[in-house]
């Protein structure tokens, strides 16, 4: 099988080498999710011990490869064959090849800012650049490279493998040929990508601009004392059909699902 | 030299105040709601915006950086920094020459924060774009708590550093910590809890020393210290005495005079005399105390009473503006009990900083 197959079924994955940027579990499961697909992936991360864990993650995780055949999202003679399709290396500048790079370092501005201002320096010229921050202003990543109308944002949600969400922010510089290669790919790796505008005054985009609004409104309801986490969550669940309630969310996000 | 944008009476070398509750009508009287401070060397100190208000203020800021180390917390309705919500007495460490934001306040009246400038040669914002840019020089041209203060600009290189006692990573340009749970600082032996936190410059930068004092914490002595000296009550109360135990005396208990500046204005609360208790502050012949929100500005040099706890205990905020001036002096010599204390947390600071460098 060759880059371009997709043994998932997940979509029909077009493009060249993808790279993301950070082998944490956001960026881990990113690089499972284009595998899975078809894709060619270049997972960069400086700490080998985050590498080799992601690297076993994938295999062995919940949400990994084994997994996926239990599930029926992959046939078991497939798991090395996708397993093959990510290099983990700890040099950024191994994304020199990637038509879209993926950065998915923690979520800190100064850190991300730094990340976009190496990989304008690395990437091909034509290359997307895309940003995985919950909310950070795309503009303000963007700024930082020379490349203003390659950036753009592509917030995925967790776990990244299974969740079909894509939020694309665009700036009013982001190039249209940007946006179609990223939700050409977004498509290709089963997602539903929705574009949206960057607003540079706001954390968050919309999903979690909307979310860390219910999230406030539920914390307001608890220190009133009107209701408990626990029954404001059942309640969201069973009103809304809510998977979890807002403080589930929460720990799920920080601590991670069991 | 503590500079108060709006001229202030001073009192024994002192002015205390209170941050004010902002959904309450601007009253006429006595206060400092909106005080901007200078404090410490003449043009490298610290500022300190003691309140902003939504109303007043943008509410929203984009990504930026300053040159200047900085600290903030919140008092009252939440801030937001990014995807960080602070709630009343949670602050945040934001080291220098690091993007953060965009920031905003979340009621739609406003509230209130204390925001500390390490340097104030680093309160101009960069912006990551040009015309936004262009949007905060204009304002910073009309600022008039900048003039004469010569901004840093984009590209000088600011010996800073920030460390702090209870053990908080930066990560990697800003940490987060607040007076909400204070079980990981150091425990004294009167039962307080001390954090102490250095920013700005690596030698002369500030030192931030956060106090959970219980009720029937120890009381502190009459002291004197040889740099600026900002106490701000984020919770519970304290009583301060005068120095000399008798008020309006601008003797110190040693039986030195401080001098008395002789500015004036409404915008400052005196307290000996008055009984104010929506102001956080209460007067009384002998001393003052401070409540929620109240603080005060205490001049280098000058005696500032001996204090204790209230009722319900206290929380406090001190910011002194050159570490290099702790301990503080007492009528006895150098301090003992909790002030002495705190040495040994600023020393250890001074060797992390020394370590760093």
């Amino acid at each position: 099988m060759t880059a371009g197959d997709n043994p998932a079924g997940a979509g029909t994955f077009v493009g060249g080498t993808v790279g993301v940027i950070g082998a944490g579990v956001m960026g881990a499961g990113i690089a499972q999710a284009v595998a899975m697909a078809g894709g060619a992936v270049v997972c960069v991360d400086t700490s080998a011990v985050a590498r080799e864990r992601a690297r076993r993650h994938l295999v062995e995780g919940r949400f990994g490869l084994r997994a996926a055949v239990e599930r029926g999202k992959l046939a078991a003679d497939d798991v090395d064959r996708v397993a093959a399709r990510i290099a983990w290396e700890p040099e950024l500048s191994a994304v020199a090849g990637a038509t879209v790079v993926i950065e998915a370092v923690p979520e800190d501005l100064a850190l991300k800012v730094r990340v976009f201002r190496d990989l304008d320096r690395v990437a091909a010229a034509g290359a997307v650049l895309a940003t995985n921050s919950s909310g950070f202003p795309v503009g303000a990543l963007a700024a930082a490279t020379d490349r203003p109308t390659r950036v753009l944002g592509w917030h995925w949600s967790s776990p990244a493998q299974i969740m079909r969400f894509a939020e694309i922010v665009v700036t009013e510089h982001t190039d249209a040929d940007a946006v179609e290669t990223v939700t050409r790919l977004a498509h290709g790796l089963g997602k539903n990508p929705v574009v949206v505008r960057d607003a540079p005054m706001s954390w968050g985009y919309v999903a979690n601009r909307v979310y860390w609004a219910a999230v406030a409104e539920a914390r307001r309801i608890v220190a009133e004392g009107v209701s408990t986490e626990r029954d404001v969550d059942q309640l969201l669940v069973d009103c809304f059909r809510w998977p979890v309630g807002p403080f589930t969310m929460i720990q799920g996000a920080t601590t991670g699902w069991t | 030299m503590i500079t108060l944008l709006e001229s202030a009476t001073w009192h024994n070398g002192h002015v205390d105040g209170v941050i004010r509750d902002i959904r309450r009508p601007v009253p006429d009287d006595g206060l400092l709601s909106g005080a901007i401070l200078r404090m410490g060397d003449p043009d490298a100190g610290p500022v300190v915006a003691m309140s902003i208000e939504g109303r007043i203020f943008p509410r929203k800021a984009p990504v930026h950086l300053h040159k200047s180390d900085s600290f903030r917390m919140a008092l009252g309705e939440p801030i937001r920094v990014g995807g960080t919500s602070y709630a009343h007495g949670e602050f945040r460490l934001q080291r220098a020459d690091a993007f953060y934001g965009p920031e905003y306040w979340s009621d739609e009246v406003g509230t209130n924060q204390l925001l500390l400038m390490a340097d104030r040669r680093g309160l101009k914002p960069y912006l990551t774009d040009a015309q936004l840019q262009r949007l905060a020089d204009t304002a910073l041209a009309d600022d008039v708590s900048l003039e004469g203060v010569a901004m840093l600009p984009r590209d000088a290189d600011v010996p800073h550093a920030i460390a702090n006692s209870f053990g908080a990573a930066l990560r990697p340009s800003h940490f987060d910590a607040g007076f909400t749970d204070t079980t990981g600082w150091s425990t004294l032996r009167d039962g307080s809890r001390l954090a102490a936190v250095a920013l700005g410059h690596r030698e002369s930068g500030v030192l931030l020393l956060c106090w959970d004092r219980p009720p029937g914490a120890a009381a502190l002595p009459a002291f004197r210290l040889g740099a600026d000296l900002v106490r701000l009550v984020v919770e519970g109360s304290c009583r301060i005495d005068d120095p000399d135990g008798a008020g309006g005396s601008a003797q110190g208990p040693d039986g030195s005079t401080d001098e008395p500046d002789g500015r004036t204005s409404r915008s400052a609360n005196r307290t000996s005399g008055s009984a104010d208790r929506t102001s956080g502050v209460i007067g009384g012949p002998s001393g003052v105390e401070l409540g929620r929100l109240g603080f005060r500005l205490q001049q280098e040099g000058t005696w500032h009473g001996a204090s204790r706890s209230g009722p319900a205990g206290s929380k406090e905020l001190w910011i002194v503006a050159d570490r290099r001036a702790w301990p503080p002096l007492t009528t006895a010599g150098p301090p003992e009990g909790p002030l002495a204390e705190v040495n040994v947390k600023v020393a250890a600071l001074t060797s992390q900083l020394a370590a760093a460098a």
